[in-house]
């Protein structure tokens, strides 16, 4: 713990705090002695620690059996909908990732991700890229693009101006808009495989 | 910080079952605990109908009890298959634990139901259910805490989940005192009176434990703190400047800790004495 590289986060110190092998007093007043500004949730943290564990000695009430029945329909339904759109739940660091072997900056899946760009004017070989990049089929990822951009997210901003739904973008005024070089740009828009 | 967290690479890196992903802080990644692992290897060739009869094992002295940390990592290693009678055998029975973890949302007497229970509950299974619905398309390291120490990092999202109720339902000290120089109406010194709800006899017993937690978190959140640092034997306050005390780590002086404790005193005798009388 003294050599801790970086002042912590209150989450990582307490996830930290969580999964110690023996959360006890002299763990507690380590973490109190380290980490003094985050006292109150460590201590929060430890009454919960010293909870007496799980009873299976009652059975489950008619509300925990419903909560456990509607917990895996939201989950099935959550878990469908992220099938349906290749996006959902990606990760910053993956995100960044799968930027990185297209040679696009972030804001390119971005607008991927709202469906603001005009599918027909993205060469095959950059979208046949993108799919493998997300793990889904190059169908798919046509499929998806395909559908009207996102409402949610696609909200064009601008002051004095009511929200408005941006319209769809060629891929090459996307990649000009996110400042991409012209070689880069020549490259990305080749239809060569 | 724990000593087992350092990174078993060898180990991991010799079977099918993957590594966690999420560093201590010390910047090492974390492992399973190595009576963890090695179950998790001893489970692997189990049929699914083997592993989920183990599963359901309710009590942990039985030799065949799957621990939950066990139990997630078999449920995350077949996330991409959430659709099957598997993957939703092993969901219900890791729900059943959490469900099972946190104070019960059903009352007593003319109250049957704890609201407030009833929220933390709900707030913690759905937070779960995020994480793991993170983890299906992606990786979520939230989840790797849970593989280290199940019962800890639930805890964590336990007190998340009561931070957050709390919140929205405004608790403040229902005693009224001024913080820093009032001093509490004799009657209630008198009622706090020689009362120790932390008898360690008492404490050993496993009913009387679990009557206390339900009474501590009918509780303000500055008295519960006062109570769980008593409970750590930590001093209110010490003239060693380096002592660890209640009233430094808490931010308020010895009188008000003393208040925030003969408050809570008898709150909890209260609450204690009820569940005596029913």
């Amino acid at each position: 713990m003294s050599s801790v590289p970086h002042r912590p986060s209150l989450d990582d110190v307490l996830n930290a705090f969580a999964v110690e092998p023996d959360p006890g007093r002299e763990t507690l007043e380590n973490y109190l002695r380290s980490f003094p500004e985050y006292a109150p949730d460590l201590v929060d943290l430890s009454l919960e620690l010293s909870r007496p564990g799980t009873s299976f000695d009652d059975s489950l009430s008619d509300s925990e059996i419903t909560l456990i029945e509607s917990s895996w329909e939201k989950y099935c339904v959550a878990v469908a909908a992220a099938s349906a759109d290749p996006f959902t739940s990606l990760s910053l660091d993956r995100l960044r990732h799968v930027a990185k072997s297209l040679n696009v900056p972030r804001q390119i899946l971005s607008a991927f991700r709202d469906r603001i760009v005009v599918v027909s004017s993205v060469p095959k070989p950059f979208l046949q890229h993108l799919a493998a990049s997300l793990e889904r089929s190059f169908d798919e990822i046509v499929a998806y693009l395909e559908q009207s951009p996102s409402s949610a997210v696609a909200l064009s901003h601008k002051a004095d101006e009511k929200p408005r739904i941006r319209e769809t973008v060629e891929f090459e005024q996307l990649l000009i808009e996110a400042g991409v070089s012209d070689d880069d740009r020549v490259q990305l828009l080749t239809e060569e495989e | 910080m724990a000593g087992e967290n350092s990174r078993g690479s060898e180990q991991s890196e010799q079977n099918s079952i993957s590594s966690l992903r999420k560093k201590t802080l010390e910047g090492d990644f974390y492992t399973r605990p190595p009576t963890i692992q090695s179950l998790l290897e001893s489970v692997d060739s189990l049929a699914p109908d083997e592993f989920l009869a183990r599963a359901a094992i309710k009590s942990r002295d039985d030799a065949d009890y799957i621990p939950s940390e066990c139990l997630l990592s078999v449920l995350r290693a077949n996330r991409k298959n959430s659709t099957t009678p598997y993957f939703e055998g092993l969901y219900r029975l890791l729900s059943e634990r959490i469900v099972r973890s946190l104070p019960r949302a059903d009352g007593r007497g003319d109250d049957p139901i704890n609201l407030t229970n009833s929220l933390i509950r709900d707030e913690v299974v759905y937070r779960f259910i995020a994480l793991l619905g993170e983890d299906c398309d992606d990786y979520s390291e939230g989840l790797d805490y849970f593989e280290v120490r199940f019962d800890g990092a639930l805890a964590n999202l336990r007190r998340d989940a009561m931070e957050k109720v709390y919140r929205e339902q405004n608790r403040n000290a229902p005693i009224e005192v001024d913080d820093e120089t009032g001093d509490l109406p004799p009657s209630v010194e008198q009622a706090a009176g020689s009362f120790d709800p932390f008898d360690p006899k008492k404490l050993d017993q496993d009913f009387y434990r679990r009557q206390l937690y339900s009474a501590i978190d009918t509780l303000p959140p500055e008295q519960k703190r006062v109570i769980e640092m008593i409970l750590k034997n930590f001093p209110i306050d010490s003239n060693d400047p380096n002592a660890v005390t209640i009233s430094k780590s808490l931010g308020r002086s010895e009188k008000t800790i003393r208040n925030y404790r003969d408050a809570a005193f008898v709150s909890l005798r209260a609450a204690l004495k009820e569940d005596k009388d029913q």
